[in-house]
């Protein structure tokens, strides 16, 4: 489905170039769980800044599907970011003043789907944060938030889910559930998931493991779910 | 886009950035202001000048003292008496009527009373004896009685007519009835320029009044002409034409003389005779000769030259509005960089990002303009109606007196034009902000702090 050939990410500052990712290769199928572990500076957030079209490859090849999406424009990448894919992120990334209903959505704004009211509710309900739909995000907790921001990602039915530290900031007992909400979404809406992350209690629920050193895929290897 | 739902981000902005919104809004009013109201006040009084000019009809002359081709700019320069009048009447052909120029520019009504004095005879509530009462040129002060008694407390620095300190009554028309009386009586010695307006204004017990011009009538006509537009002759004060000559041949002296001549083509040939006629009676004074077009232009020029200043605090304060919209949404651009990253990670285009941040500047500009409007129009209708229903005096520099020449129906196309070039300038202030967030990367804006 997603399709990396000896991908590169360089980014040149005034005095050095820093080799974010070295050629990667990296197949990933429909319905994968994909966690993308690493150490910090591996390139975790650079291979999913290029898999979810949020930045360009300096060199290499990158296939959704049949179609290279290496060196699209910015109309096309736009167009599969808001129907391809859906992002979470660490920080959440929230409108502040909008509530939970309003800022699930905004990915509605670029697409031509007209959704109605009852599709947002139920798309917070598969988030399980219907019941908070007026609140702010600042009435929120930081799950809360999260699930917010996991029915954002899900407001355009996309097929996969990128998500950057989605349990970075929350402690433990909520990073499960945020997990289990991932794993269910995998497993029941049969989503595409890939996550970078450092919490190990991940891998329980993937299917497979990328381990990431030096922008260089260390190891491929079975989740512990199957 | 769905537009529909855009106006949720916009929304949002605009009421998350108050102090920005607000600032905008505050700051695009106040410009709207400056440049809607001055300019009315200018075109209100060029306006006013150039038809009171026009009225006199095209045949017009303006014979004047001095050597300035600004007939605007004399002050206190008479070289014309009353008597004058008569043997350049007997002297120069072609003329249609001839009558002493005062001052058109300065002594403009200043009330809503907005009316003439005809011209004072007889007994009438208690004035004696064929004297023509009270009149000054400028600025007298009167103490005001409930009873309608008035004694003067000031000093006239201008002749007066008469001596009596003393008014009982004033009998006075509206100015426009002035006129229809002057047309009426037009074949006569004489003919009304620019109306005595006799404004009686109390303020505080004290009565401001101010003076205009007085015509000088056919003793015959005028009781028929206004008996003929059903005014009650006994309410009305009028002075024969043979006393007003007396009484304005010894007391009174002008600034030049306004006359029309018979025929439009010899109006330069009885100006310049009005002109010998002058020299030879006043050897030692300078007379210049304005043909009527000569005076429109000579007003629209002066009115030009003071609206300069209006001209560049608007060209200021619209540099001054796109300043502030650039500086305001550049922070704006800068502050929400993450937010606008977010919005191109979840399917925004570039474009889609710059028309974001145009519209909201816009949209907030727009609303800026609009209250600026409403702001401007309730302004001058207050400016207007508190300059015809207070007694505030013209002085002779600027008097918010001079806003009853306002004609507020007229300010469309003004309006218009600033709403349109606020609009221009609001959209130039913000389009390098919004080219920035254009060219943001999602990736560096999602990591900006």
């Amino acid at each position: 489905m997603l399709n990396l050939e000896k991908v590169s990410k360089i980014y040149e500052s005034k005095n050095e170039k820093i080799n974010a990712l070295k050629e990667i290769s990296l197949k990933i199928e429909r319905q994968d769980f994909v966690a993308i572990i690493g150490p910090s500076g591996s390139g975790k957030s650079t291979l999913l800044h290029v898999l979810g079209l949020l930045d360009y490859p300096t060199s290499g090849k990158y296939f959704i599907g049949e179609k290279n999406v290496s060196s699209l424009d910015d109309r096309e990448r736009a167009y599969y970011r808001n129907s391809m894919f859906g992002f979470v992120f660490q920080d959440f990334y929230l409108y502040p003043r909008l509530n939970a209903l309003d800022n699930v959505a905004i990915p509605t704004i670029f697409s031509n789907k007209n959704i109605p009211k009852e599709n947002l509710m139920n798309v917070l309900k598969t988030a399980k944060i219907d019941h908070r739909a007026t609140h702010t995000p600042m009435e929120l907790s930081g799950g809360e938030k999260q699930r917010v921001a996991i029915a954002r990602a899900l407001v355009n039915d996309p097929a996969v889910i990128i998500a950057d530290e989605p349990t970075g900031n929350l402690d433990s007992n909520t990073s499960m559930e945020i997990l289990e909400l991932f794993h269910y979404l995998n497993k029941e809406r049969k989503k595409t998931i890939i996550i970078a992350t450092h919490n190990t209690s991940m891998v329980k629920y993937c299917n497979k493991v990328i381990s990431l050193r030096d922008g260089i895929i260390e190891k491929v290897s079975p989740g512990e779910y199957q | 886009m769905n537009y529909k739902r855009v106006s949720l981000i916009i929304k949002h902005n605009i009421m998350a950035y108050k102090i920005r919104t607000i600032s905008v809004i505050v700051i695009f009013t106040g410009i709207m202001i400056l440049g809607i109201v001055p300019n009315a006040l200018f075109n209100g009084i060029e306006n006013y000048y150039v038809n009171g000019v026009k009225s006199l009809g095209t045949n017009t002359i303006l014979v004047y003292t001095g050597q300035t081709e600004n007939f605007l700019s004399i002050n206190q320069t008479y070289g014309v008496t009353m008597s004058d009048i008569p043997s350049i009447q007997s002297h120069v052909k072609g003329i249609k009527y001839i009558t002493p120029y005062i001052q058109i520019a300065s002594y403009l009504p200043s009330s809503n009373v907005d009316a003439l004095i005809l011209s004072v005879t007889g007994e009438y509530n208690g004035i004696v004896n064929n004297t023509l009462y009270q009149g000054s040129l400028w600025n007298p002060t009167y103490n005001y009685s409930a009873d309608g008694n008035l004694t003067r407390i000031g000093n006239a620095n201008i002749p007066m007519f008469g001596n009596n300190e003393t008014i009982y009554s004033t009998n006075i028309i509206p100015v426009d009835i002035g006129y229809k009386i002057m047309q009426i009586t037009n074949s006569s010695v004489g003919s009304i320029i620019d109306a005595y307006t006799f404004a009686p204004r109390p303020l505080n017990g004290i009565l401001m009044m101010q003076l205009k011009v007085i015509g000088i009538y056919n003793e015959i006509n005028i009781p028929m002409a206004i008996e003929d537009l059903g005014f009650d002759l006994n309410s009305m004060i009028y002075m024969p034409i043979t006393s007003a000559m007396e009484m304005l041949s010894t007391n009174w002296k002008a600034y030049g003389i306004i006359a029309s001549s018979t025929v439009l083509s010899e109006s330069n040939n009885v100006g310049n005779g009005i002109i010998q006629e002058l020299e030879i009676l006043h050897p030692h004074i300078p007379y210049t000769l304005l043909t009527q077009q000569q005076a429109i232009d000579t007003i629209s020029q002066e009115v030009e030259a003071s609206s300069v200043f209006s001209f560049v605090l608007n060209i200021l304060s619209f540099v001054i509005g796109g300043l502030v919209i650039f500086v305001l949404t550049m922070i704006a651009v800068m502050e929400r960089r993450k937010l606008l990253g977010i919005l191109k990670a979840v399917g925004a285009t570039n474009l889609s990002v710059l028309m974001l941040v145009v519209g909201e500047e816009l949209i907030v500009a727009v609303i800026g303009i609009v209250v600026g409007i409403i702001s401007s129009y309730v302004l001058l209708y207050s400016l207007v109606y508190i300059s015809k229903n207070t007694p505030i005096p013209f002085y002779p520099t600027f008097s918010l007196a001079y806003f009853r020449f306002v004609d507020i129906s007229s300010m469309g196309s003004i309006t218009l034009t600033y709403a349109i070039i606020l609009f221009i300038t609001a959209l130039i202030g913000c389009i390098y902000p919004a080219y920035l967030a254009y060219k943001y990367s999602v990736v560096s804006s999602l990591k900006s702090e």
